[in-house]
């Protein structure tokens, strides 16, 4: 009986993470991670759009070449550019930062040096070997992540630089 | 100690002691109920391990690029310029709204150096040398450089290098049931740090990321709306200073000549339509350095 039971608790394993393993083999479904993306008739971004594809979108892989998949859904079939599409479902919720600022103070009092060893045999200009020593500025890290731009500001300063060619792009595609 | 086989399967007597001290039926039902109890806590316990190892390692990956950001904000110190660091931020993430991955924040600054280079850290941590600043003459140029990086950050380049797969097997998650997360974790991290910064700082990516890095960011550039020309441009003029001895910043990366000579490749027949922005640069630019 103990066999037996051993037996199912393994079976019950080994299903979770073969589950889980499979998750990790290249996938044969890739998903949409950028804001502007198109399915082409072509491979090649001048190439007439078939249709407008939402963040997230889940497509079914057919073929790789190069930098463009072909790839189908919703009974449509054309191809995509690889940068513009990941392997894992792209998280709604960005990776909370706030949370991990405690460690990162906690961090802050570590010794350095640590981190020194690579760093110090080089500079950052590539060939000049220095030996001044290297400190670890978390706070200016932190400094950093604050310093981030509003989505707002963003779309404000894509606006004025007449960026967004994604409507104008669609136009001409069409045409 | 009478053992479960023996009282199962043992003599008479102890199969009465057994019968007597459970008092049921027979062990069978208390058994089967057992195996669905225990197969549901182990569903339950590993599930939510594997459904959280995305998030867990998005996590890691931030944190290992933190570490690897103080050390080059230590080293170099920060350019203190919170305007230009501002607008390096906007068009840093002008770029990444088109382009960057939506679990990621990108934080964009300045090391106080007149060396040429620039460094992308894991989990979206960005730096630019002032020097590199100064030799950029527009917008499209500035995006070029902070596409490239991005591309090593959305393409997971340096975290790939240096963290071995093998930690994202079971034995990963069984360490996490059992809050492995010891003194050998973060001894093991720094090891971790110090393989990102040797990369970083002596042996460079494989040859094969950076032109991953640099045909993504040709296609970052077109998909956000700047030249994708402008690329090509400022490799150029690098190559050019490269040439002159002046500054040798491309040890770490492949031949600046091979690295033009597939942009061209992937530039040929392109239409320049995107935007260079070259007054709204110098106007930040004058103003801020």
């Amino acid at each position: 009986m103990i066999k037996k039971v051993i037996f199912v608790v393994m079976l019950v394993i080994a299903f979770n993470i073969n589950a889980y393993s499979e998750e990790k083999i290249k996938a044969k479904k890739v998903y949409v991670f950028s804001k502007n993306a198109q399915l082409l008739q072509e491979q090649s971004s001048k190439s007439k759009v078939l249709s407008d594809l939402t963040k997230g979108q889940e497509l079914q892989v057919i073929e790789i070449k190069d930098m463009w998949i072909k790839v189908s859904y919703d009974s449509k079939t054309g191809w995509i550019n690889k940068y513009l599409v990941s392997e894992s479902m792209p998280s709604k919720e960005k990776a909370d930062v706030e949370s991990m600022k405690i460690n990162l103070k906690k961090e802050a009092r570590r010794r350095a040096s640590a981190y020194s060893t690579a760093a110090s045999t080089r500079g950052l200009v590539d060939g000049k070997s220095t030996t001044r020593s290297v400190n670890a500025d978390l706070e200016a890290v932190m400094k950093m992540e604050d310093q981030k731009v509003s989505p707002n500001e963003v779309k404000n300063f894509i606006k004025e630089g007449k960026l967004d060619k994604s409507e104008a792009n669609k136009n001409h595609h069409n045409h | 100690m009478i053992s479960f086989y023996q009282i199962t399967n043992g003599p008479r007597s102890a199969r009465v002691l057994n019968m007597n001290f459970f008092n049921l039926e027979g062990l069978g039902l208390v058994f089967h109920r057992l195996i669905i109890i225990l197969s549901l806590l182990i569903m339950l316990t590993i599930a939510p391990l594997c459904y959280s190892d995305q998030q867990s390692d998005i996590k890691d990956e931030i944190k290992l690029g933190r570490s690897i950001a103080s050390v080059i904000a230590g080293t170099y110190g920060i350019y203190n310029n919170e305007e230009l660091i501002k607008y390096i931020n906007l068009v840093g993430n002008s770029v990444v709204y088109f382009n960057g991955r939506t679990e990621l924040n990108y934080y964009f600054s300045v090391i106080d150096t007149d060396s040429i280079n620039a460094f992308a850290c894991p989990g979206g941590y960005i730096f630019l040398t002032k020097g590199l600043i100064m030799s950029l003459s527009n917008e499209a140029e500035l995006a070029s450089i902070l596409a490239h990086e991005i591309a090593h950050v959305n393409c997971r380049h340096i975290y790939n290098a240096v963290v071995q797969k093998k930690s994202d097997s079971v034995d990963s998650i069984l360490a996490k049931m059992i809050g492995g997360r010891n003194v050998s974790f973060s001894v093991a991290f720094n090891q971790v740090v110090n393989k990102g910064l040797e990369i970083l700082f002596k042996s460079g990516l494989p040859y094969k990321d950076e032109y991953e890095a640099d045909a993504a960011a040709v296609f970052y550039l077109e998909n956000t709306g700047y030249s994708s020309f402008a690329y090509k441009e400022v490799l150029t003029r690098f190559a050019g200073i490269d040439s002159l001895g002046n500054e040798k910043f491309s040890s770490t990366h492949p031949p600046m000549k091979e690295r033009i000579t597939k942009i061209n490749d992937l530039l040929n027949g392109e239409v320049e339509n995107g935007e260079y922005l070259r007054e709204r640069f110098q106007s930040h630019i004058s103003r801020k350095i």
